[in-house]
């Protein structure tokens, strides 16, 4: 197979800081990747509690909850408790009285604490042998600045677990593709001959067998190991770097250290790992940056098909399949995973082609 | 030339035999079989049903039942689809499914040339960041996303197409399929023909035409027939990602093609449908590849095909 | 800068002379379906979205909901369905039972033709009747006419088929044998495993018969094509008795399974029903389609299922705990959309010769009490605070809103100090997984009656029932109670019998009902005669499309 000229090595962090798309792109990256550690620990949500009464709430700076979920939060609990309750709102407390024909059953104040609306309420008086109570109730505030999922879930939060998720698929997929694929291209190219040919064909073999029927079925048979899902990816994904890097071990051995290094006796590996890798490292990094942005489309291709990772964790690919399916109704489902994975795509693509331009 | 042609053509039938292989015992890793519904059926009948099937004969000896079959080029029964046999089941989903990645390879080019030419020819920065940045949507954005988002824009609400089915393959059915389709693909080939374009003009040969005064149209086309190489070796990368595309595609349009056996077949566990479009996707990635190489040749002169000195 | 500018008028006309070859192209491809649909006579047609495509439309290799749907159209057993899905007479006018129950007498319409002319006789029922139990069909659902006598033997290759309780007794009646007195047998002849077959047909072209230029069908409709993945068109059969009365001239089922991409459809007008509605989006079906929404209970169930064969889960108080924690209203309106029941019973509501199921005896206990209610089972149980913590892991397809809902349960769980862990896999391993039944803690699982009757539901409790009873639960005097409503010929009786066997299963809890499916479905406006029913059967026989 023939393969593009092979490029001349290059720095990749000479220039790095004046080039201005480069700069932009490491900044999304920066800012994303550290969104994602540590946004989740001071979002105010952990990533997978349920709150039951807000399921699909819309994206929103204020805080809950509004007046009309209050109004309608005390109305569902009056009727489940069979009390008849007036309330009053001071601040950031409701004042409560609940009337009923027979005593209150005390443990209509669990209905407030089980609510996630309500902090704990405590009676502040009771009337008439417990058939009239008079309750103070505060307000428990939050902010949902993505909104819910359909279990009620914060999204905010959520998308920034799935963004570690994500990446870390992406980077972990794209490590087993880099080594599988630098050891075996480097082998093969600097073999040569009849070894060479041998390994490029089946290499040719492996990139005839339909991969994403091969990622489906590895998925479905380990699919409950979360780790195997990056190998499975990686294992697809590394045919591209392995041409890539016979490609320039072939033009490197040619080179004048490497021929020194071999008169002055340095073994095989030590002249790959040494000599050889270090001077491909620039064409490496540069796909490197592409290979990531597709081994995270392939992961959502994947979970598109329901094939993703466990709950409760999730990842982009899984909440953008979500959100692509809830389009017209909850399209905010969509919209933030995919401005992410987007963004995050897209700054990775632009590196790549910052180091690429680099020749 | 023609020795290589033959040879790869040689190579191609030990390549297909080592897919298959690998695919039919792949396959059977998955848990569960064919006959793994809701409701779960009689154990005696399940049995029966196996047997009538051949599936509780050795693996090996159903390895070699379908190697024999497929030497008549017979594909087997379907077990998804009962009534129908593989074959008669790629000979509608086959075409159509050729038709319309052909036609996303063909927009993908010619928009993408042209988008990557608008880029390459403007004098300004600006010309090439826009090509970049618009790019830059087609590829970050899924699949599953746009189709929902073409569909419901141009057929929900502007009412101008429709929003899903075949149709006997009409023409305004597949306006949106193709479009999904192509978009990552002309973005990707729009980036690299702008760059590769650009590499192209400031070769020393293009430059001396330019001091010759040619008319600029036959530099250009000078300068396409460099810049052609990269984007014609892309060409089998994005074979295989349109297929990929294709079975988002084709389900969420409802479109009967090829993709949809993959993935319906391979979570239904519908054996010899896989195996039939492994076979068949397999044997035109390698025609795809070879063509493409074929092209690569004759673009360039330069390239050879000798074995390298060790 | 003149320069500048004619490289950019360059550009613009190879834009358009691309844009141009690009048209041209596309053009050489066009066919002429916008003016064939304009100048075409109109042809009342309903165009149908399904879930899927059929496996098979061989009646005796048929296994799916898809599958009933479409040979209902195709054939017409003894008895049938209206519009209403009560059972009618179909191709039997009339049928008389002996004292002891077993042995039926069908009298056949004089009227009934194959849609090739031939005359349909009782020959017909009795060959199609042999072939399904004949192990060489390999029949997938033979054991639901188990009921015929010697069915069983000869599917199992004990007997030969000539054994089976069918047999002709003049040229208009059918005499049918059972091997004991089952009062549902009636509703079970409208099964698809007990259409009529062409017996030329078979003998002709074999498996072939199904072909679309083979086939020969006796019901409304005859198939006209079939593509997989796109769809499948069936034709007014105008041999049919009934054939006055069926509007339709043509019936086309569309194969659609992602259910978004359905309902988009739906809205632009492309099919005019569609028998499920994508979960996420209940909410805005319900405000933007509230004319087209059709919900409505059905006869199944949502179930989890508990290994009772291994600890703790062998324990009913830990079963029993774990149910009652659940918020069943919660799961049915906001995770499901109000587009289930919550389910007390383990017989759903809604079928007629049963009346109102029995249900857990916590039903209308408030939540709170039944959830310190089950701390206290669980602590007796020996777990809880200070002892040790329960463990629990859901299995359950990735498909519908399963997740949601193993979600929601989850955290339900929380409330009672147990740690719940969720695997999801793909449908089909999912089946597979209940196959096989290696341990597990708690599976989904979802079942949809065959025919309305309360034993096609309890009989999942009976240890005998390999393949069915999944939480593999064994106990004596559900078994003895069963095998008695089995024997049993008065109907009260029998229902009382049901009954008590039910109850037992509700305080056993070897199965969590969840909920109760409603079917879902879209339906345009213009489309008369579609009733919304308990079995969410719509004949095409009782539909009309107004223009």
């Amino acid at each position: 197979m023939n393969e593009p000229a092979p490029a001349m090595p290059i720095s990749f962090t000479a220039g790095a800081t004046r080039n201005w798309p480069l700069r932009v792109s490491l900044f999304i990256l920066g800012s994303i990747a550290l969104l994602c550690l540590i946004g989740p620990l001071v979002s105010g949500h952990p990533y997978d509690q349920v709150y039951r009464d807000y399921v699909l709430v819309r994206p929103s700076l204020f805080a809950h909850p509004d007046a009309s979920e209050i109004d309608n939060a005390i109305a569902a609990i009056a009727r489940r408790m069979h009390v008849h309750i007036e309330a009053t709102r001071d601040g950031e407390t409701m004042h409560l009285t609940l009337d009923a024909e027979k005593p209150v059953d005390p443990r209509v104040l669990r209905a407030f604490a089980r609510s996630d609306l309500f902090a704990p309420a405590h009676i502040a008086a009771t009337e008439d042998e417990g058939r009239r109570l008079e309750i103070d109730v505060p307000l428990k505030r939050m902010v949902f600045l993505f909104g819910t999922d359909a279990n009620g879930r914060d999204l905010f939060t959520r998308v920034l677990i799935a963004g570690r998720i994500s990446l870390a698929v992406g980077l972990l997929a794209s490590f087993v593709a880099l080594t599988i694929g630098v050891a075996y291209g480097a082998v093969a190219g600097y073999a040569g001959g009849r070894i060479d040919s041998l390994m490029m064909r089946a290499i040719e073999i492996v990139y005839a067998l339909p991969f994403i029927f091969f990622v489906i079925v590895l998925v479905m048979v380990f699919g409950r190991h979360f780790v195997l899902i990056f190998v499975a990816i990686g294992a697809v994904e590394w045919l591209d770097m392995a041409r890539i890097v016979r490609g320039q071990t072939l033009s490197i051995k040619q080179r004048d250290f490497v021929a020194a290094a071999e008169a002055l006796g340095a073994t095989t590996p030590a002249i790959l790992w040494r000599h050889v890798i270090p001077n491909a490292a620039g064409p490496i990094a540069a796909y490197l940056a592409v290979l990531v942005p597709r081994v995270i489309l392939l992961e959502s291709f994947v979970s598109f098909l329901g094939l993703g990772v466990q709950e409760p964790l999730t990842s982009w690919g899984v909440l953008v399949a979500d959100g692509a399916r809830n389009i017209q109704g909850s399209i905010h489902l969509l919209i933030f995973p995919a401005l992410f994975l987007g963004a995050t795509l897209g700054a990775l693509q632009s590196l790549g082609d910052g180091w690429r331009a680099r020749a | 030339m023609l020795r290589f042609f033959l040879a790869r053509v040689a190579m191609a039938v030990p390549t297909l035999l080592i897919i298959i292989a690998l695919a039919f015992f792949l396959m059977r890793l998955a848990p569960g079989g064919p006959f793994d519904s809701a409701r779960a059926l009689d154990p005696e009948i399940a049995k029966n049903l196996r047997h009538i099937y051949k599936l509780d004969r050795p693996l090996l000896e159903q390895f070699w039942f379908y190697l024999q079959s497929l030497a008549h080029g017979d594909f087997g029964p379907s077990l998804h689809w009962r009534d129908f046999t593989v074959n008669q089941l790629f000979a509608t989903a086959l075409p159509i499914s050729v038709a319309l990645g052909t036609k996303a390879m063909l927009l993908a080019v010619l928009a993408g040339t042209a988008l990557g030419l608008g880029g390459a020819m403007s004098k300004s920065q600006i010309g090439p960041r826009i090509v970049d940045g618009a790019a830059l949507f087609g590829i970050v954005l899924p699949v599953f996303v746009v189709a929902p988002l073409l569909q419901l824009g141009f057929g929900l609400t502007l009412h101008i197409l429709p929003v899903g089915g075949w149709n006997d393959g009409a023409w305004q059915n597949q306006i949106l399929p193709v479009i999904t389709l192509a978009l990552p693909q002309i973005a990707i080939v729009a980036r690299l023909m702008q760059a590769a374009l650009r590499d192209a003009l400031a070769m020393p040969h293009i430059r001396t035409l330019r001091a010759f005064g040619m008319p600029g149209f036959h530099i250009y086309g000078h300068a396409l027939r460099a810049a052609f190489p990269p984007v014609v070796s892309y060409l089998g990368l994005a074979a295989a990602n349109v297929l990929t595309g294709s079975v988002i595609v084709e389900t969420i349009f409802g479109i009967p093609g090829m993709g949809r056996y993959f993935v319906d077949g391979a979570l239904g566990r519908d054996y010899t449908l896989v195996m039939g479009t492994v076979v068949v996707v397999a044997a035109a990635v390698l025609l795809f590849n070879l063509i493409v190489d074929l092209v690569l040749a004759w673009l360039d002169p330069r390239v050879r095909y000798e074995s390298r000195p060790g | 800068m003149s320069g500048n500018l004619r490289w950019h008028r360059l550009a613009f006309q190879l834009l358009v002379r691309v844009a141009a070859i690009f048209f041209t192209v596309l053009g050489l491809t066009i066919e002429t379906e916008i003016g064939c649909a304009a100048e075409a006579p109109a042809l009342m047609v309903w165009h149908r979205g399904e879930l899927g495509d059929p496996g098979s439309l061989d009646p005796h290799k048929a296994e799916t909901l898809i599958e009933s749907n479409i040979l209902d159209e195709l054939f017409e057993g003894l008895v049938t369905l209206n519009a209403r899905s009560e059972f009618i007479p179909g191709v039997a006018a009339s049928w008389t039972v002996d004292p002891t129950g077993t042995v039926y007498d069908f009298q056949l319409r004089p009227d009934a033709k194959w849609s090739n002319g031939d005359t349909l006789t009782p020959d017909d029922f009795v060959f199609a009747f042999r072939r399904l139990m004949a192990p060489a069909t390999g029949a997938p659902y033979a054991n639901i006419l188990y009921t015929l006598k010697n069915a069983e033997k000869i599917n199992k290759g004990e007997l030969p088929v000539e054994a089976l309780g069918v047999r002709g007794l003049d040229a208009h009646r059918l005499e049918i044998t059972l091997e004991h007195p089952a009062p549902f047998f009636i509703s079970q002849l409208a099964h698809f495993t007990a259409k009529p077959l062409h017996q030329k047909s078979i003998e002709t072209y074999g498996s072939d018969f199904v072909r679309p230029e083979h086939m020969v069908t006796n019901g409304p409709f005859m198939l006209k094509s079939f593509t997989p993945n796109d769809r499948l068109v069936l034709i007014k059969n105008p041999a049919y008795y009934d054939a006055a009365h069926v509007a339709l001239d043509e019936e086309i089922f569309y194969s659609l399974e992602d259910r978004s991409a359905a309902l988009r459809r739906f809205m632009a007008g492309e099919i005019q029903s569609y028998n499920d509605v994508p979960v996420e989006q209940i909410g805005f079906v319900r405000s933007h389609l509230a004319e087209a929404f059709k919900v409505t209970p059905s006869l199944g169930g949502y179930y989890y299922s508990f290994d009772t064969r291994r600890k703790p889960f062998d324990d009913r108080r830990v079963r029993q705990a774990l149910s009652m924690a659940i918020d069943r209203e919660f799961l049915a309106e906001r995770i499901w959309g109000g587009t289930m029941d919550p389910g007390y019973s383990f017989v759903p509501p809604g079928i007629e010769s049963y009346g109102a199921p029995a249900t857990v005896a916590w039903k209308d206990t408030d939540l709170f009490e039944r959830e310190d209610e089950a701390k206290k089972l669980l602590a007796e149980a020996g777990f809880g605070p200070g002892s040790q913590k329960l463990e629990v892991e859901i299995r359950f397809p990735n498909s519908e809103n399963h997740r949601a809902t193993a979600v929601a349960v989850a955290d339900m769980w929380k409330a009672l100090g147990v740690e719940t862990r969720l695997l999801a896999t793909d449908t089909m391993s999912h089946y597979a997984f209940l196959r096989e039944k290696p341990p597990f803690d708690v599976a989904w699982w979802g079942w949809f009656a065959d025919y309305p009757d309360a034993q096609n539901y309890l009989f999942l409790g009976q240890s005998d029932n390999q393949g069915l009873n999944h939480a593999s639960f064994s106990n004596e005097t559900f078994n003895r109670l069963m095998q008695e409503a089995q024997r049993e010929a008065s109907p009260e009786r029998r229902r009382a019998i049901l009954h008590e066997a039910e109850a037992l299963l509700l305080d056993e809890q070897p199965d969590l009902v969840l909920l109760t499916y409603s079917s879902r479905n879209l339906v345009s406006p213009k489309l008369k005669g579609w009733e919304a029913n308990v079995l969410d059967n719509h004949p095409g026989r009782y539909i009309s499309v107004v223009p």
